[in-house]
């Protein structure tokens, strides 16, 4: 088992579950939040390598919470894939200048993800 | 010979004289040569002039031909084309002859000549016959000198025939009377008087038989005033004008010393007097200028007694009808008018009265004509005008509708495309992992996975679904049909259904529902569909172990199901748009429910297809609460078949008639009402508007005077009330018909000053009892208010604004009583009228109070919803606005003609006893004991139920306060009443009832633990 770490964040449980499970398949670490709030949280107790996080959710929502992590000088280094079903144009602007480093759009592939987190922690080791 | 040259010369200098175009003189020329070659042809001794008499002939007859083809025009407007046939076989006829004569002439066989001149022969007896035929077809109207005149031509013709055929020799007498037929023929055009040059003159003299004899009349002159008046009429400008111009005009032409133009409108009941000139004008009062009944004019406007045309009318005919034509204080110049109908088709949309004249005036004619088709048009484009206002102002509505319509949906669409995608992306990547690792899955791991790609996509056909009703809903598709089925047994079915979902959550519901089942007329699905989504919503934004409340009651306006969450509410500004389509509370991206937003508006949309009411309101310290009312049944209004033409639609006088039946329905808490009016023409009774029984039953039923009981009401003028139909010797025998299949009946004369025009029937009380005394003294005094709205909604005073207040202050009223409760209301009203007999009021007076109870607060209604049901303290300007009401109430009810009394309760139940209440500061008096007891009695409602401001208090506690108020905010002595009816309702359980319908909570919880403690009772035994 790596010791490299993912956080995943959606409030859609069934989202995270299998994040998780394909996640796990290649041999990171998983750690999940539910919401914004509890994404910021936990990726400053678990400084995880990568994020994957969506946008519309409860309490704070996934732009805030990536303007957040990245101005933290804790967070400010983990790379942060925005995965969400908001799919126009300027959704992903936004989402690019608030400091994410990807952005995939929902309905999602998962082993087209699984290959992206690859790149990210390979090419980051 | 000589008369021939005389009367041609005659002829000829008359057409120079009078006629400028070419037409009338060629026509005249014409005939006059035709004439003379005839003369020529039967005497022998003027055979050398045959030349002559050959060219004279061929003139003639294309002349004569010319004559033929613009009678035959005149007598049948379509035939505009010469070569018609009709006139192509006439003009032969006419050719026929001459083509003999030529041939004589030439010295041709006597047998051809003879065959050409028996066609002639023909000819001119079948022109003479087709005209006759064509007369009597097309009703025209032709000139009768003319007429003679051609008749005489053919003839002269068919004789002239018959010597050529060699049948009558040419010395016998028919030869010379064919001469002396052509000779009359020549004289009657001379005298046949044209105005017209051209060869128009004879198409547009000829059916002016009533010519108006004036010879100012017609003259060109007046034909130019008539171009120039209907120039002007058809320019732009104010219609009143137009109408007194053109009148103006006709006055002046015809000499008179008024004009008056009547106009059918008001759904064409009624003539008004839309314009005039002349002498008439000071004496034009409004009265008259309104609402003369069109049954009064019938008689001297019918078919028969104008046969199409005007007439005159002596004042000893029209008798007593003379100040419907005339204003009474008009002085006769002389005996009569002359009434002329202005008319379409069968209808006759306006006429004119002229005055004063003799009886043979000779108006009418031509002339007239002109001026009534100048006014018909002038009508019609008023008519057009209103119809193309009305269409202005719905095509702004429905642009603004559409824009809103806009709005949402493309906040449907975001909204729409986050819960679809939402369900799809968990099954895209469950569905490609599981293929990825299908191999090395563990099973549980799968079966885990199925069932979440399961569930997923049962949530996208669900919201599918929705999306489709609701757009079968809104395209009308959904064919839905009423039914009987008991509503109770719905709400249960939807609980059961719902009843896992609530455990989940760990929600407590409270259910109460009544042992009896509630029957109603509803779309078993729909009325389902209903509460599915209002409970489903209500769990959705319960918090766990939170609690719904869900009742069922049934009372006068129908059946009321409340669903109360412990949510944290709607917040204010949003309590009116949760029921548009695509509303979401919470738009934004951080919000914790899906959902399409579409629930409630299909709510809606179901309420309203059952003419329901559906609101929201916050609860203190619970959550939201939802209160469907579903009507028993509607109001049906007998649908009289006539079109309003002005200031108010069809469909507004429907709307009118409804809440004025449903407002007398909930006033006397009668399940069924009814308001009959006298048929002026058929003198039955009709149904107007009702409650509560078949559409049929409304559009058909008579009843003649003394007939049932409506008809003995009406004939004797005094209100019958029945307690028990089946006891009651008189009326049993009656009791025949649907309408009456009841115990508790009454049924009240409408009297305006001594005549009776139609009855109000109540019967059917919501809870079953017999109709009270005080029931009747109600009703009685209702008969006011119907007969000043009804006497309005015929003279069509409300026009507009003002009907749309009347409109409003009846909706305000009615959604009053709904946001009481009726049964409440009626408990509480039981509680005023009580002190008011009390305090030793006359019966008048209750009967006030009563309905003061019904309304009071309607002004409440006009303050904003968010404003009305605002949890935290209210604002310096928003409690302005609360203050208002009494005063806003008092202005909207203002119009509805109710009695003073009532106003001044309306007004003033927010006094004080120490001056220090609103809206006026006024000081305890006699006068307005009847606000005092309202004013107790409202604050009384107030404290105990569960407002919006606060949690309630029990009845005790209530009354403790209003005790301790008496001398400053109540009067004492009305206190001092309050307090012994409370004592006496208490006893009877009346305060409880109260207590446990405004506390809806607590009291249903008790409900239910008591029916588990039996249930578990049972189940030991």
């Amino acid at each position: 088992m790596s010791d490299r770490k993912v956080l995943v964040v959606d409030d859609e449980e069934n989202i995270t579950q299998i994040l998780e499970f394909s996640i796990c398949a290649e041999g990171y670490q998983v750690v999940t939040a539910s919401n914004g709030e509890e994404a910021i949280e936990k990726a400053r107790k678990e400084q995880p390598n990568l994020i994957i996080l969506d946008i519309m959710m409860p309490k704070v929502d996934g732009y805030e919470a990536c303007r957040i992590l990245k101005s933290n000088p804790l967070t400010k280094r983990i790379p942060i894939i925005l995965l969400t079903a908001k799919g126009r144009e300027i959704d992903k602007k936004l989402g690019y200048e608030v400091g994410a480093s990807d952005y995939i759009v929902k309905p999602f592939s998962p082993s087209k993800l699984v290959e992206k987190i690859n790149e990210y922690l390979y090419t980051r080791k | 010979m000589t008369v021939f040259v005389i009367v041609g010369a005659a002829l000829i200098f008359r057409s120079l004289l009078r006629g400028k175009g070419p037409g009338y003189g060629k026509v005249t020329a014409a005939l006059v040569l035709l004439a003379l070659s005839r003369f020529i042809f039967v005497n022998p001794d003027l055979s050398g002039m045959r030349i002559l008499l050959s060219a004279a002939y061929s003139a003639g007859v294309a002349g004569f031909y010319f004559l033929v083809v613009s009678i035959l025009e005149s007598g049948s407007r379509e035939r505009k084309d010469l070569w018609n046939p009709d006139i192509v076989i006439s003009a032969s006829i006419v050719v026929a002859p001459g083509v003999a004569v030529c041939v004589w002439l030439t010295g041709g066989s006597m047998t051809s000549i003879g065959s050409l001149a028996l066609v002639g022969v023909f000819a001119h007896g079948g022109m003479a016959i087709g005209m006759l035929r064509d007369m009597k077809r097309e009703k025209s109207e032709f000139a009768t000198l003319p007429f003679i005149s051609v008749v005489l031509f053919s003839v002269a013709g068919i004789l002239q025939g018959l010597v050529l055929s060699g049948c009558l020799s040419d010395q016998t007498i028919f030869a010379q009377l064919l001469s002396l037929c052509d000779l009359g023929a020549l004289a009657l055009l001379v005298v046949w008087p044209v105005s017209e040059p051209g060869m128009n003159n004879i198409r547009t003299a000829i059916p002016a038989s009533g010519v108006w004899e004036s010879g100012k009349l017609t003259g060109e002159s007046e034909m130019e005033k008539i171009a120039e008046i209907a120039r002007k009429s058809a320019s732009a400008g104010p219609l009143s004008d137009k109408y007194r111009d053109v009148c103006a005009s006709l006055m002046e032409a015809a000499e008179a010393d008024f004009v008056i133009l009547n106009v059918l409108m008001d759904g064409e009941e009624n003539y008004y007097a839309t314009a005039s000139a002349g002498s008439c004008d000071e004496f034009l009062t409004p009265e008259f200028s309104r609402g003369r009944p069109r049954e009064r004019f019938e008689e001297f406007l019918s078919e028969e007694s104008l046969s199409g045309r005007g007439h005159t009318i002596s004042r000893t005919d029209l008798g007593g009808d003379s100040e419907i034509f005339v204003p009474q204080q008009m002085g006769w110049r002389k005996d009569h008018i002359f009434v002329y109908p202005i008319k379409e088709g069968a209808e006759v949309p306006a006429f004119l009265t002229v005055g004063f004249c003799d009886a043979e005036c000779g108006l009418g004619g031509r002339l007239m004509e002109s001026y009534a088709s100048i006014l018909l048009h002038l009508v019609k484009r008023e008519r057009a005008d209103d119809d193309i206002r009305d269409l202005k102002i719905e095509l702004e509505r429905s642009r603004r509708d559409l824009e809103r319509a806009n709005q949402l949906k493309s906040n449907f669409i975001s909204v729409i495309s986050h819960e679809l995608r939402t369900p799809l992306t968990s099954v895209k990547a469950y569905v490609e992992t599981l293929m990825d690792n299908v191999t090395s899955i563990k099973r549980d791991m799968m079966e885990d996975f199925l069932k979440v790609m399961k569930e997923e996509n049962e949530r996208v056909i669900k919201l599918v679904d929705n999306i489709l009703d609701y757009s079968t809903m809104e395209t009308g598709q959904l064919r839905y049909q009423k039914e009987s089925c008991d509503i109770a047994t719905i709400v249960k079915g939807v609980y059961n259904e719902l009843e896992n979902d609530m455990l989940k959550s760990r929600i407590d519901c409270d259910i109460h529902l009544p042992r009896n089942p509630v029957v109603m007329d509803v779309d078993r699905d729909l009325i389902h569909q209903l509460f599915f989504n209002l409970m489903n919503n209500a769990i959705k934004f319960t918090p766990e172990r939170g609690r719904i409340m869900i009742s069922l009651e049934e009372e006068a306006s129908g059946v009321r199901v409340i669903v109360q969450d412990t949510g944290k509410g709607i917040p204010e500004d949003q309590l009116e748009r949760v029921f548009e389509r695509f509303h979401q509370v919470d738009g934004s991206d951080t919000r914790e429910h899906g959902g399409s937003g579409l629930g409630l508006a299909i709510c809606k949309d179901i309420v309203e297809w059952h003419d329901g009411r559906i609101w929201v309101e916050n609860i203190k310290e619970a959550g939201a609460r939802f209160t469907v009312v579903l009507p028993v049944r509607d109001v049906v209004v007998r649908t009289s078949g006539r079109r309003g033409t002005v200031g108010i639609t069809k469909f507004n006088r429907e709307r009118f008639l409804v809440l004025l039946v449903d407002m007398l329905a909930g006033f006397l808490q009668a399940r069924k009402a009814s308001i009959m009016t006298l048929d002026e023409k058929e003198k039955v009774l009709r149904v107007l508007a009702a409650k509560g029984v078949d559409a049929e039953f409304v559009q058909n039923t008579k009843v003649a005077a003394g007939e049932r009981i409506a008809g003995r009401v009406f004939e004797e003028g005094r209100p019958v009330h029945i307690h028990d139909i089946e006891n009651d010797e008189d009326f049993r025998r009656i009791n025949n018909s649907s309408y009456y299949g009841t115990h508790s009946f009454i049924s009240v004369p409408l009297k305006e000053d001594s005549r009776i025009i139609g009855v109000l029937n109540v019967s059917d009380r919501v809870d079953g009892k017999e109709f009270s005394e005080s029931d009747r003294e109600v009703l009685e005094s209702l008969t006011g208010i119907i007969i000043a709205m009804l006497k309005k909604l015929d003279a069509y005073e409300i026009v507009s604004d003002n009907f749309n207040r009347l409109k409003e202050a009846m909706e305000k009223i009615i959604e009053f009583r709904e946001g009481v409760g009726s049964r409440d209301l009626s408990l509480y009203t039981r509680i005023a009228v009580e002190m008011g007999r009390k305090l030793g009021m006359e019966e008048e007076t209750l009967a006030a109070i009563r309905i003061g109870m019904n309304i009071y607060d309607v002004g409440m209604m006009k303050v904003p919803r968010h404003i009305r049901g605002k949890m935290e303290r209210l604002q310096e300007g928003e409690w302005e606005q609360i203050k208002k009401h009494t005063d806003v109430g008092y202005t909207m009810i203002s119009p509805m003609g109710l009695d003073d009394k009532i106003l001044k309760m309306v007004r003033g139940h927010h006094e004080s006893f120490d001056g220090g209440g609103y809206p006026d500061g006024l000081e305890a008096s006699e006068a307005n004991v009847g606000s005092g007891i309202i004013h107790v009695v409202d604050s009384f409602r107030a404290l105990i139920s569960q407002s919006p401001y606060k949690k309630s208090v029990t009845a005790e506690e209530a009354v403790a306060e209003i005790t301790n108020k008496a001398g400053v905010k109540f009067d004492p002595v009305i206190v001092r009443a309050f307090l012994r009816v409370v004592e006496e309702f208490g006893e009877e359980g009346i305060l409880e009832q109260l207590e446990e319908a405004s506390g809806t909570e607590i009291a249903i919880k008790k409900k239910v633990e008591v029916e588990e403690e039996s249930m578990i009772a049972e189940e030991k035994v």
